[in-house]
């Protein structure tokens, strides 16, 4: 009995180490946030463009999603004068790397310049955060 | 004699010697169809899925249809090219032949019967078969599982060849990703030496390993798609999967026959001449080639 429960342990275990996504599906379309940058009132604006396979997989069988994404910042001051523009459209993707391993995540996205994305299991972009001007500007939504 | 009339009678002969080959075969007669090509009667042979032809005449019209589902003794000749001539037809004497030892119905199910593919030793055989399978070059005209069905029919009727299918699906994720029309694809399969080759030849020009066949349509060689018994593999997981492959026996038609294995329990190890019917038409000239598979029933659409 003993040893059959060390045997259910250790089959439930190496179970647990299977990685198995749900292939959750971005949403398409655009959001937008208000937030600070500069102290200038600005606004972020998400558009997911494009959702295709990335065709290829990980170790476990999962394939992953490739997203053309464009992240623009719009912002200014009157009484300064001063403009936040910022525009870019890039590919993200869900292969991470995971411990020199690639890894298929349902919810995080990395972009080509080091941008990341977090999703919801309903496919709503959560949070995204990019470099600008030295800095990482998150995008809560 | 006139010496024209003897040459002809000379060669004539010749001729017949050179390629007729008499025969015979013990088998159950599953479907007698009147020819409307040509003044013959269509008897299909149930045990190698051949049609045997005899003279069409009211009489003997009548004793050929008598005969249907009966097990009987078959005596044939093989004229030029693979026409099948009826020289006698009788019902088999009880304890002739034993349909527990000799698989006397290849359209009926039969819970002894074994599909394993046949094992061939040398690619040169399989690639002539590949050869000389019957391509239109129309992908237009039929679809996928009726090109797979007849080649399949034909290798197994006209060589003796045990052949699998397999299919690829596509989940809903990679058709609606990748814009893509078809949600399934099918071909025959054999083995040569152990390993396995698909024979698409409407896609390809030669017998391709099952790696190559999956890779040109993943448009990827980093896709694995998992192989899966069950249909309901496929069926349940449609997003974190683009691609599933399934090896089924050859009989196995459409994607549905297949889905009624797995939920609702009914095998296939035999053919169904409706199927088949509606298989042929796949291919320019089917009424020629395939006359005698017809039901006499309107062709099933699907």
């Amino acid at each position: 009995m003993k040893k059959l429960i060390i045997a259910l342990v250790a089959l439930s275990s190496m179970t647990a180490f299977a990685h198995e996504i749900k292939g959750t599906l971005i949403l398409k379309g655009s959001l937008k946030s208000k937030i600070v940058v500069n102290n200038i009132k600005t606004t972020c604006k998400i558009k997911i463009e494009k959702v295709k396979n990335l065709l290829e997989e990980d170790a476990y069988g999962n394939p992953g999603y490739d997203v053309k994404t464009n992240i623009s910042l719009d912002g200014s001051d009157s009484k300064t004068s001063k403009k936040v523009k910022y525009s870019k459209t890039q590919q993200f993707n869900n292969m991470l790397t995971v411990n020199g391993q690639k890894k298929v995540s349902d919810f995080d996205y990395l972009g080509e310049d080091g941008s990341t994305m977090k999703i919801d299991p309903n496919g709503r972009i959560k949070k995204v955060t990019f470099p600008f001007e030295g800095k990482n500007i998150t995008c809560s939504f | 004699m006139p010496k024209k009339l003897l040459l002809s009678v000379c060669a004539s002969a010749l001729l017949f010697n050179g390629v007729a080959k008499a025969d015979e075969i013990f088998t159950t007669v599953f479907n007698v169809f009147e020819s409307k090509k040509s003044e013959t009667i269509l008897v299909l042979s149930a045990a190698d899925g051949r049609v045997y032809k005899t003279f069409k005449s009211e009489e003997n019209l009548k004793r050929m249809k008598s005969l249907v589902g009966q097990i009987v003794r078959l005596d044939y000749t093989v004229v030029q090219g693979d026409e099948a001539r009826i020289n006698a037809i009788r019902p088999a004497v009880p304890g002739e032949v034993d349909p527990k030892v000799v698989d006397l119905n290849h359209f009926r199910y039969n819970e002894l019967r074994l599909v394993a593919p046949t094992d061939f030793q040398s690619m040169e055989e399989v690639e002539n078969i590949f050869d000389n399978f019957l391509n239109d070059g129309d992908k237009g005209r039929s679809e996928c599982f009726k090109r797979a069905h007849i080649w399949s029919y034909d290798m197994w009727s006209k060589l003796n060849v045990t052949s699998e299918k397999i299919f690829i699906f596509w989940t809903k994720r990679f058709s609606l990703l990748e814009d893509y029309e078809w949600w399934f694809h099918v071909a025959p399969m054999v083995k040569v030496n152990g390993t396995e080759y698909v024979l698409d030849s409407t896609f390809f020009k030669k017998p391709v390993t099952v790696e190559t066949w999956r890779n040109y349509f993943m448009k990827s060689d980093k896709i694995t798609c998992p192989i899966v018994d069950k249909y309901q593999d496929y069926e349940s997981h449609q997003w974190n999967r683009l691609c599933y492959l399934m090896k089924v026996p050859m009989h196995y038609f459409r994607p549905y026959d297949i889905e009624d294995r797995d939920k609702k329990g009914i095998e296939r190890n035999h053919w169904v001449l409706d199927e088949l019917q509606d298989a042929r038409r796949s291919f320019w000239g089917w009424d020629k080639k395939y006359e005698g598979l017809d039901s006499g029933k309107p062709t099933k659409k699907h």
